[in-house]
């Protein structure tokens, strides 16, 4: 696999090649991004082998020593053991000798000094390690003369980095000009580096003092001198990280020399920082954990402070908690926990309670290793003695399954301990007693399972295990749970003696599954669904006509629609018996499922698309299950009731099937007319806010308002279309909405419903054409009661129109229209301040920009996008728009083309560069980088994506245009090979979609044709954990990129510019996410009513677009007691009666049986 | 009859059945589930012969009996086989020894035994130790030398296999399969022969690996022992297409043997997980090779060969599924469960071989 890799990276490389950027640059690059991913073998290896080469650039040559010891220091990092860590530190110092003694002069010998002493510090401190070591007692005064040494030496090297970098930084002169752009980075980078290397020299002397004893009056002198040096390096450079860094060791020094009250300040200063950058996070762990120390003296002895902290700092940084600070940080937190057991007014089970945590938390340090292993062993032997056990675990399983079914009975009264629990605080504390219970349950089960024997009885040991997943399911490990959930149900599904226990397994299996799907940051959802589907296939398979497998059936037929395979979820759902309890409710969701299934067919490509007759099949049945179900359960309902939130989904669904077959008057009668129409149902009372999910909540009832709109546009009913118009906008603002994005949004459902006529019957399209045509014309046309409403309505079914229409006349006709209506609204806010809002103005304007664009009227695109700029330079639609602008100029293939592509690559830079006048606009290249850096950097993953792809397609694209052979023969090669480079970086970094993956590889393939090689496949899904490593690499070149263009920034701008811009783009920022987010909001809408409610996220219509969503809720059974057969859940339906309106969530897993 | 003297007599009864029980050497038979107590009469490399306590006389093929507990054997003994059954190796180890100060028994067999499940035990934990594989080498040939006609010679024979080939000593593993091919057994025939095909692996030689695994694989088994053997041909057959990069063949055999195999054995279900963990890894489904090995740490961690290799790729799979922190929870359990394990050695510096 690695030389798998290494090829394909290689091959990377290679592309890079093509274009030539400075000698050295593409080799490290590469070897930087295989130390970045710990790949070091591979990187050493590289190293030796281009070292060989007969071709290599002098100034590659020179570096490969210092290269590879760049990599052996990054290495030893990853050593836990000394031994090791030294020799590799030993190899390493000895290339970075080999390297300086042939380059002194080299710039980077400033460098290599500073990796020498880190060397060298790396040895000391292991010496250090080694004195304090009991075994070596008597050798404890050599190893601390060996650390000195080596930290007497390790400081002569900074101090000479020091002077190096203080020569090179001088050498740049007093001024750089910002515009010089590599020479101030050069000269800051620089600047960084020396003021890294004045750290360093005080670091070690910190470092020195660590090598005396503490009684030893060298420690204290030492500890001072370096507090003093740490002092001056934060003076100078207090808004430095490097400088915070200075404050920090000062604390330390303070604390070690015992003035605690200082340390404290220092650290408190440091902690009220912002910690918006990993490096800032990084710091304050370090700080937050130096603070603990402190605050856990006897001195100051402030355990519940300690407690709650580390409490605090844990919740806060989950994905550090497992790094040095995070293990040090619950090292303390169960030193504070073992400190308050011992206050004489606990009572005693309280201060059971409170041993057991800190005994939970020692195990777990002690299970981290490293320096914490001695001392939380240490700890561990104190609580078990504190607890009164007899440090002795079971030896048989007998023993140890009994023990261990106490502990999962307990799990019930821990439950119930929360549940009845009123105080924040006490819920807190009984939810740390609960984790550490189900930690020891845990560990008595796995001990019981490893003491098994041959003949030990077989449902004990399931018991065992069907116990221990549920513990683990309780513990958020899904997978452990699932795995051993499967094994029980699938190797003893047959097997009479374990009675219930497969079949609940399984079910506790597919929960967990289900789990695993809804966790955090999970990044492979299909895999997943997959393994649902599998789990619940075989449940219905295995114990068919069971309420297990009616669960599952519903379950299984939920997840096809998650993956939005509606055939086989009609087919799942019709399996469900009609005897069932739940029968009514599937039926429903059989329904809606069916015309989802009609809908998708007819979305279809012609090649894909099901036969028409097997849609008409769909949507017919579709209209008779719904209609049956309806006729069942209506009646059935008092007077005086209201339509429940099942039937009114499903009417609303029969509604837009009357709508798509031109049964206008039916519509309205489900939607209007009736006296259970829909509408009664999402009434509320003037004022009221609407919830976040139900039939009353804003999306459905824009839903509603929004079929009812169409009936009327194909009733021709101005007026009543109108009223539509405005029940919608007063539900919009409401939800705080702005209208328009509502109606582009709607004006792409309706083309989508236009283009479905088409196929399924191309006669009604025409007529329903030719009627909303007439009916906009009309509208457009009445000057008497337009409002921003009706006109940016307006606007936006042309904008739709256009954009669904091929024939390129038409549309350009579609686009006028459309631009006519924005304009009209644009001159009647000029005209009338309270006719819509800022907002609202900027909106309709970026529309306008759209249109024509779209229209092909790039100049004044250019002329409208350049004002919305000036005034929304940071919103994303906007810059984004910018960006399509240049390109569709580019792509149109007019005189002013080429140079097109460059400005939607770079903007303002490719403007500038060609003496044009910046406009604000960033282009693909930096909105891309922004994105990245974003601190909700996922919420943008799709325009992150579109950016990324589009800067490979324009460099792709200015490249094709580039004359073949001649001078820029090399060039146009070098920059499709840039573009390939590109694609495959950020297949590397981002775990794509099945459709975005295509759109990628689409181009990939495209441009390797365009260069005549063989088309290959990208790869995707990168081994391990590359794509975490990739994306914080980026993260940390648009950190560093972000501090340049501070400094820009900074030196350009005046305060008072500063001021202005922050407030304008504010101001633009907050519209701009409003319009995202309600196009996004909208985005899914489609026809199908039952996605609006089936979730409050926005779902997009491929299968990883999951991601927002979440698996439809399942009830777990219990662990068995005493009695090893759990009773069964029957009748712990798998959603409500509801489910199929209801917002689908995981509902908690009940409590084990007593 | 008073009541208080029947029921002094009912006790002696009891007293006097009870040792009659405890008298009697136990025998366990694969394959067969109720234990049969009697006298071991006599043992060779090839046959246990026992008399039951009825006074039935049969000859066991000595591979079919995987254990016998000898009347007179220590306590310490039963509870050291426990820890060994359960992994827990070096705990056994310490139990044989006590077992062994403790051994009052004038029966050979019983200080045979103990000293060949010692040098199992310590011949297992070489298998995750390499340092310690020499010395176990040489313990067992020592053993096999002294005991040529002990019914664990042959047991023996497949250690050396196995330790030989994690020390990449072909020569020597083959010496070792030859050996276990003189077995009268069946099963122990097809061991030697899957011994022999892993050989050629070793030697790089995949299709005539693949030709003598597909040989025990296609062979009409004729117990659980024999079955048993046609799945580690098998896995062999897996490991082969997984060599030829042929993914998708090789998970399907591999599921095809996890479902033939027993739910308890271990030792076979651990081996195919964490080869379909290789080959999904190999296919870029990361969560499905993290399954895989998720099975061998949650399920099958006695199984000392494979759980250190199932620790290394969780490290960094929990990583690329988003959960460092269970990444690092699985490289601490590796080093401190498994500190000279040639994975271990790989976790900490990439460079080194392993596996």
């Amino acid at each position: 696999m690695a030389r798998h890799r290494f090829a394909l990276v290689f091959l990377s490389v290679l592309c890079l090649l093509t274009s030539r950027l400075s000698a050295a640059e593409p080799y490290l690059n590469f070897v930087e991004g295989l130390r970045d991913r710990e790949y070091f073998d591979t990187a050493l290896e590289y190293l030796e082998a281009v070292e060989g080469r007969a071709d290599l650039p002098p100034d590659v040559k020179a570096i490969i020593p210092f290269e590879k010891a760049a990599t052996l220091i990054q290495l030893a990092k990853t050593q836990r053991n000394p031994e090791a860590a030294n020799a590799t530190l030993g190899r390493a110092q000895a290339f970075l000798e080999q390297f300086l003694k042939a380059n002194p002069d080299h710039p980077k010998a400033a460098k290599a000094n500073s990796d020498a002493g880190n060397v060298l510090v790396g040895k000391g401190k292991v010496a250090v390690i080694q004195s304090r070591s009991p075994s070596n007692a008597n050798k404890r005064a050599d190893f601390q003369k060996q650390a000195r040494d080596n930290f007497e030496a390790a400081r002569k090297l900074f101090q000479d980095a020091a002077t190096k970098y203080d020569k090179q930084w001088k050498d740049f002169g007093a001024f750089v000009d910002p515009k010089e752009t590599e020479k101030f980075e050069a000269k800051n980078d620089t600047e960084r580096m020396k003021i890294r290397a004045e750290l360093d020299v005080a670091i070690v002397q910190y470092e020195e003092a660590q090598a005396y004893d503490k009684e030893d009056p060298k420690y204290q002198s030492t500890l001072k001198d370096a507090a003093g040096k740490f002092e001056l390096i934060h003076q100078k450079h207090r808004s430095q990280v490097a400088g915070l860094y200075a404050r920090m060791y000062q604390g330390k020094c303070f604390e070690e020399q015992g003035d605690l009250l200082k340390a404290l300040g220092l650290y408190g200063e440091l902690l009220s920082h912002n910690a918006d950058s990993n490096v800032m996070k990084n710091l304050q762990a370090q700080v937050t954990h130096f603070k603990l120390i402190c605050l856990n003296t006897d001195k100051k002895a402030d355990y519940i402070l300690v407690d709650k902290l580390a409490d605090e700092w844990i919740k806060a940084n989950p994905q550090m908690i497992r790094t040095r600070y995070g293990t040090g940080i619950r090292y303390e937190k169960a030193r504070a926990l073992e400190n308050m057991a011992k206050a004489r007014d606990v009572k005693p089970d309280d201060k059971k309670k409170v041993l057991t945590e800190a005994l939970g938390l020692a195990r777990l340090v002690n299970r981290t290793g490293g320096e914490y292993r001695d001392p939380s062993q240490a700890m561990i032997t104190r609580l078990m003695a504190a607890l009164n056990y007899d440090g002795t675990d079971p030896k048989d399983f007998e023993t140890a399954y009994g023990k261990a079914r106490e502990l999962v009975n307990k799990i019930k009264e821990n439950k119930d301990l929360i549940r009845a629990a009123k105080d924040p605080e006490e819920i807190k504390r009984y939810q740390k007693s609960f984790e550490a219970h189900l930690e020891e349950t845990a560990r008595m089960l796995n001990l019981a399972l490893s003491l098994r024997k041959a003949d030990s009885k077989i449902k004990e040991v399931n018991t065992c295990r069907y116990s221990l997943c549920y513990v683990y399911y309780e513990q958020k490990r899904s997978y452990e749970s699932a795995v051993l959930g499967e094994f029980v149900a699938r190797r003893y599904a047959k097997d009479e003696e374990s009675e219930s226990l497969p079949s609940d397994s399984a079910y506790l299996a597919m929960a967990a599954y289900a789990q695993a799907y809804n966790a955090k940051g999970n990044n492979d959802k299909q895999t997943d669904i997959e393994k649902v589907i599998g789990i619940s296939d075989f449940i219905v398979a295995t114990w068919p006509g069971t309420p297990k497998a009616i669960e599952a059936l519903e379950m299984l037929g939920k997840m096809y629609l998650q993956i939005k395979d509606y055939g086989k979820a009609a087919e799942t759902f019709e399996k469900v018996p009609a005897d069932s309890a739940s029968y009514l409710k599937v039926q429903l969701m059989l329904g809606q499922t069916l015309w989802e299934a009609a809908i998708e067919g007819y979305n279809k490509p012609e090649g894909e698309r099901p036969p028409a007759a097997k849609l008409l099949e769909y949507q017919t049945k579709a209209q008779e299950t719904l209609k049956k179900v309806i006729a069942t359960l209506e009646p059935k309902l008092a007077d005086t009731e209201v339509l429940p939130d099942d039937l009114a989904t499903a009417k609303l669904t029969l509604a837009q099937i009357a709508n798509q077959t031109t049964q206008y008057a039916e519509a309205l009668k489900l939607l209007e007319t009736d006296k259970r129409a829909v509408v009664t149902a999402i009434a509320v009372a003037e004022g009221e806010k609407r919830p976040a999910s139900g039939v009353k909540s804003g999306r459905f009832a824009q839903e509603v308002y929004k079929q009812i709109l169409r009936s009327y546009i194909g009733l021709q009913n101005l007026e009543n279309a109108r009223k539509a118009m405005t029940e919608l906008e007063k539900i919009a603002t409401g939800q705080g909405q702005d209208i328009l994005p509502i109606y582009i949004a709607l004006g792409k459902q309706f083309k989508e419903e236009l283009d479905r006529l088409a196929k399924a019957n191309p006669d009604q399209h025409k007529t329903v054409l030719k009627s909303f045509e007439s009916f906009l014309s009309n509208m457009l046309a009445r000057k008497e009661g337009q409002n921003y409403n009706s006109l940016a309505w307006i606007g936006a079914m042309y904008v739709s129109l256009g954009e669904g229409t091929p024939d390129k006349t038409v549309a350009a006709t579609y686009f006028a229209q459309g631009s006519t209506a924005y304009n009209e609204l644009i001159a009647k806010a000029g005209g009338d301040p309270t006719f819509c809002t800022d907002p609202q103005l900027l909106a309709a304007k970026a529309q306008l920009v759209a249109c024509k664009r779209k229209a092909g009227e790039f100049e004044a695109a250019v002329e409208g996008i350049t004002e919305l700029l000036q005034k929304r330079k940071n919103a994303i639609d906007t810059q984004t728009e910018a960006c399509y602008v240049f390109q569709d100029w580019a792509a149109a293939g007019t005189t002013e083309s080429p140079k097109q592509w460059a400005v939607a690559m770079s903007g303002d830079k490719a403007l500038t560069a060609t003496k044009q006048k910046p406009i604000g606009m960033w282009g693909w290249a930096e909105l891309s980088k922004r994105l990245m850096q974003s601190p909700e950097a996922a919420k943008y993953m799709d325009s992150f994506l579109e950016a990324r792809y589009n800067i490979a397609l324009c460099r792709f694209k200015a490249a094709a245009a580039m004359p073949e052979g001649g001078k820029q023969a090399t060039k146009k090669t070098g920059e499709m090979g840039r573009a390939i480079t590109e694609i495959q970086r950020t297949a590397l970094q981002i775990n794509m979609t099945e459709a975005q993956y295509a759109k990628f590889n689409g181009l990939h393939r495209e441009i390797q044709t365009a260069m005549n090689l063989t088309p290959t496949d990208i790869v995707r899904n990168p081994p391990e954990s590359e794509v975490a490593e990739a994306k914080a690499a980026e993260a940390k070149e648009a950190e560093e990129d972000k501090k340049v263009q501070a400094v820009k920034k900074k030196k350009r701008q005046t305060v008072a510019d500063n001021k202005r811009a922050a407030k304008s783009e504010e101001t633009a920022q907050s519209s701009s996410m409003l319009l995202m987010g309600g196009v996004l909001l909208l985005f899914v809408v489609g026809g199908g009513v039952w996605f609006v409610m089936r979730s409050s996220k926005p779902k997009r219509p491929s299968l990883a677009s999951l991601a927002a969503g979440e698996m439809p809720k399942i009830v777990v059974a219990a662990p068995p007691a005493k009695k090893a057969a759990p009773k069964s859940t029957a009748g712990a339906t798998a959603s409500s009666a509801g489910a199929a309106t209801a917002s689908p969530k995981t509902k908690p897993p009940t409590k084990p049986k007593a | 009859m008073p009541r208080t003297v029947r029921l002094s007599l009912v006790a002696l009864m009891l007293v006097c059945s009870a040792s009659v029980v405890t008298a009697a050497d136990v025998l366990e038979q694969r394959g067969v589930a109720t234990k049969s107590s009697g006298k071991v009469t006599g043992v060779t490399k090839d046959k246990v012969s026992f008399e039951t306590t009825k006074g039935e006389k049969k000859d066991i093929p000595a591979n079919e009996v995987s254990e016998i507990l000898w009347d007179g054997e220590p306590a310490a003994l039963k509870s050291a086989r426990n820890h060994e059954a359960g992994g827990r190796l070096q705990q056994a180890i310490d139990g044989f020894a006590k077992a062994a100060t403790d051994n009052k028994s004038d029966n050979p067999n019983v200080k045979l035994d103990i000293d060949y499940f010692t040098l199992r035990a310590q011949a297992r934990i070489a298998l995750t130790d390499p340092k310690r594989i020499p010395d176990a080498l040489k313990k067992l040939a020592d053993f096999q030398s002294k005991n040529g006609d002990s019914r664990h010679f042959y047991n023996a024979a497949g250690l050396l296999v196995d330790l030989n080939l994690v020390n990449k000593d072909a020569a020597a593993a083959k010496t070792a399969a030859e050996t276990l091919g003189k077995a009268s057994g069946n099963d122990q025939k097809m061991a030697s022969k899957i011994a022999l095909a892993r050989v050629a692996l070793l030697e790089n030689k995949t299709a005539e690996a693949q030709t003598e695994f597909e040989a025990v694989a296609g062979m009409t088994a004729m117990g659980p022992a024999e079955e048993s053997r046609k799945l580690e041909a098998k896995l062999g057959l897996a490991r082969c297409l997984q060599l030829q990069s042929k993914f998708p063949e090789a998970i399907k055999l591999l599921d095809e043997v996890i479902n033939q195999s027993a739910p308890e054995d271990s030792k076979v279900q651990a081996e195919a997980y964490v080869r379909q963990g290789d080959c999904f890894q190999a296919s870029a489904k990361n969560k499905d090779a993290l399954l895989a090995y998720l099975h061998v740490d949650v399920l099958f961690s006695t199984e000392k060969s494979f759980h250190p290799e199932a620790l290394y790729h969780l490290s960094r799979l929990w990583t690329a599924v988003q959960q460092p922190d269970r990444a690092n929870e699985a490289a601490d359990k590796l080093t401190s469960e498994y500190p000279n394990s040639p994975w271990t050695e790989k976790l900490k510096s990439p460079a080194a071989p392993a596996g």
